[in-house]
């Protein structure tokens, strides 16, 4: 599998990574098997796939909350898989994240304005005045009122508030990229517009880049530039998001696109779905494809020899023996 | 008000009030919904959480909290039978017999600790009086019917062994055992996975027109509603605030809500970074209501009139289009 070569412009370049869980003594789950993408500055790049598929193990990975087995994460030109403890914390401070269920990412006997405060705290090197400065610009800018909300705890915000706090935190040690793993997912529709236009204001005000999880493809579609497709560990398919969405080449995008709920509504009759709502178990995924035992496309090759992510024309990728036109 | 004039009504509703007592007031949780739905009909209730669904819901199912309020001149019409005025012993016969509801999380509508089969024939045992094994077949029956593969194993394992789709589907198989005239879903799909939710949604779509069963589907999201449902009802506040048959809500809608839950769904066609319609401010306290229309604190097109008087529902454009505004958006 090529990586290409790290550029200026290159922010994240994730290459050949691979994350194992044991499971009992013998056997071990590969929840990111050689997985290979890289993020450039600016360009938002979108996560897709159905869960379990190990788009939050590569999110935790990428922003160290969990150890690879093996592989290289590079940012901003540092290794970040490298055992040089002070190197990955002044790295770590360009790459933040928030999470699905932001209520419970805040520490619920603190006041969100001291949550906010706290990546400050952590980097040192801020007065108290400095760090008030900061979390009141960073209120304000997320939509909070910072001389009425400062002082409340999470249980008084509804799930929309508290994902706004979670983004002042996220950013208040300016980042450069903001790994988004599923943010808006358990949100009302009229929520989830508020949060998804409030991501693209801070993009453009803090001049950041998105690395946005979710399994809803039109969100997705929404705020990326790029979009992988992930199934059962790897990378099906790499494109940007105009490509992907106009003409999908791997039969799972395909798949995926035909479940989202259109509106307004398809042909009466039009049947979604993928045959089989019983993923093969990552831990002991089939031979060949992983994807052959659901994939419509299926021939006796696909179950014998696993398809390498190869390069099509316009500078994506897929993984297929016999992509889609 | 007619969902649709074919058919026989199989259940209506009359001014159907419920309220939950907070602290010393009352949050009006369902405050005067009246529809009627025909036999074999489905009807999609949207709107977003907090504005009194699920509380509509579980008032059909006689499964209010104790110490609610339900208000005095309701009706509930199940067959020809008033539900509300009806003995708790009675009800019970008849709900999860002729009226049965699937919940959005299957895990907790599942017992954890009791295997999946003894949860589908207890329910064929407790309704139908079936013997234990006439009760194990038909169990396996609907198992194969809500397309479990494997059912003999299935019936053996709990529910922490399967995955959040086949729960989904199990509490569906429950729902089904006694082939229910209505089902009520509530957010059936929010829990799960796009492909899953495709897949629950076109089985329940299956279901309803082979059984001929009446439905009623709950969800936030307008997109699950279209293409799969007769008839649509946008609740705000605990109130129907626009009604007509799906697919002209869809192109003739003039209910201002209405228009601005579907701006804000990000759509496929849109390019990438296209700025989503937000709907401002927070969805209405239901404990102090503003006076007047119940929208109009997040209202584009509030007059001055909204703020001091509630808009009524009146009739629209088509005989069965109702709506609930002093200034409804133009129709094309």
């Amino acid at each position: 599998m090529r990586t290409d070569p790290p550029d200026a412009q290159t922010l994240l370049t994730v290459n050949r990574l691979v994350v194992e869980f044991p499971l009992g003594r013998r056997s071990k789950i590969h929840a990111v098997s050689d997985v290979s993408l890289h993020i450039e500055a600016g360009a938002n790049l979108g996560l897709v796939g159905e869960s379990g598929c190990g788009k939050t193990t590569l999110a935790k990975a990428v922003v160290g909350l969990l150890r690879p087995t093996r592989g290289e994460i590079r940012f901003a030109g540092r290794e970040l898989t490298a055992n040089n403890g002070n190197c990955v914390r002044e790295a770590g401070r360009g790459l933040q994240m928030i999470f699905q269920d932001a209520a419970a990412s805040l520490n619920p006997g603190r006041s969100v304005g001291q949550s906010i405060a706290e990546p400050l705290r952590v980097m040192g090197g801020f007065s108290k005045e400095n760090r008030l400065a900061r979390v009141r610009e960073l209120m304000g800018a997320v939509g909070l009122d910072p001389d009425r909300d400062f002082c409340k705890r999470p249980f008084e915000f509804s799930g929309g508030q508290c994902q706004r706090v979670s983004i002042a935190r996220a950013l208040i040690a300016r980042p450069k990229l903001l790994v988004c793993d599923e943010p808006v997912s358990s949100l009302d529709v009229s929520v989830q517009a508020q949060i998804l236009n409030l991501l693209e204001d801070m993009k453009v005000r803090y001049g950041l880049t998105l690395f946005f999880i979710s399994h809803d493809l039109a969100v997705v579609k929404n705020i990326c530039d790029r979009v992988a497709v992930m199934y059962l560990g790897k990378l099906c398919e790499i494109a940007d998001s105009g490509d992907l969405y106009r003409s999908p080449r791997h039969p799972y995008t395909a798949a995926l696109l035909a479940c989202i709920p259109q509106f307004p509504p398809g042909p009466a009759g039009t049947k979604a779905g993928l045959p089989g709502s019983e993923r093969p178990a990552p831990a002991a995924p089939p031979a060949g494809c992983r994807f052959h035992p659901r994939c419509p496309r299926a021939r006796i090759r696909c179950g014998e020899q696993e398809p390498a992510l190869t390069d099509g024309s316009g500078g994506r990728m897929f993984a297929c023996h016999f992509p889609l036109d | 008000m007619n969902s649709n004039p074919a058919g026989r009504p199989l259940l209506r509703v009359e001014n159907l009030r419920a309220y939950l007592p907070a602290g010393q007031r009352h949050v009006r949780a369902v405050d005067g919904i009246s529809f009627t739905l025909a036999e074999g009909q489905t009807l999609g209730i949207v709107g977003e959480s907090g504005c009194g669904k699920s509380m509509l819901a579980r008032a059909l199912m006689g499964l209010l909290p104790r110490d609610a309020v339900v208000g005095a001149g309701a009706r509930i019409e199940f067959i020809k039978r008033d539900l509300l005025r009806m003995r708790a012993r009675e009800l019970r016969k008849i709900t999860g017999r002729e009226m049965a509801m699937v919940f959005q999380d299957p895990m907790t509508a599942l017992n954890p600790v009791m295997k999946i089969g003894r949860q589908i024939t207890e329910v064929l045992a407790h309704h139908l009086g079936m013997e234990k094994q006439a009760a194990h077949q038909r169990a396996l029956a609907l198992l194969g019917l809500v397309g479990i593969s494997m059912p003999n194993r299935r019936m053996g394992q709990y529910p922490h062994q399967l995955s959040g789709g086949l729960r989904q589907r199990v509490a569906i198989a429950i729902a089904l055992a006694c082939q229910p005239k209505l089902l009520i879903a509530d957010e059936p799909t929010t829990a799960l996975d796009v492909t899953v939710q495709a897949e629950i949604l076109n089985l329940l779509g299956e279901l309803q027109a082979e059984k001929e069963m009446a439905m009623i589907l709950i969800s936030h999201n307008l997109g699950i509603v279209a293409g799969r449902t007769h008839a649509t009802a946008v609740m705000y506040a605990g109130k129907i605030v626009e009604q007509a048959p799906t697919d002209f809500l869809f192109s003739h809608m003039v209910m201002p809500y209405t228009r601005a839950l579907m701006e804000a769904i990000p759509h496929l066609s849109s390019p990438p970074h296209t700025r989503l319609r937000e709907i401002g401010g927070q969805p209405p306290d239901l404990i102090q209501f503003p006076s007047g229309c119940s929208f109009s604190p997040r209202c584009a097109r509030v007059a001055p009139r909204c703020r001091e008087q509630a808009p009524e529902l009146k009739p629209g454009h088509h005989p069965n289009h109702w709506y609930a505004c002093w200034n409804p958006l133009d129709t094309p």
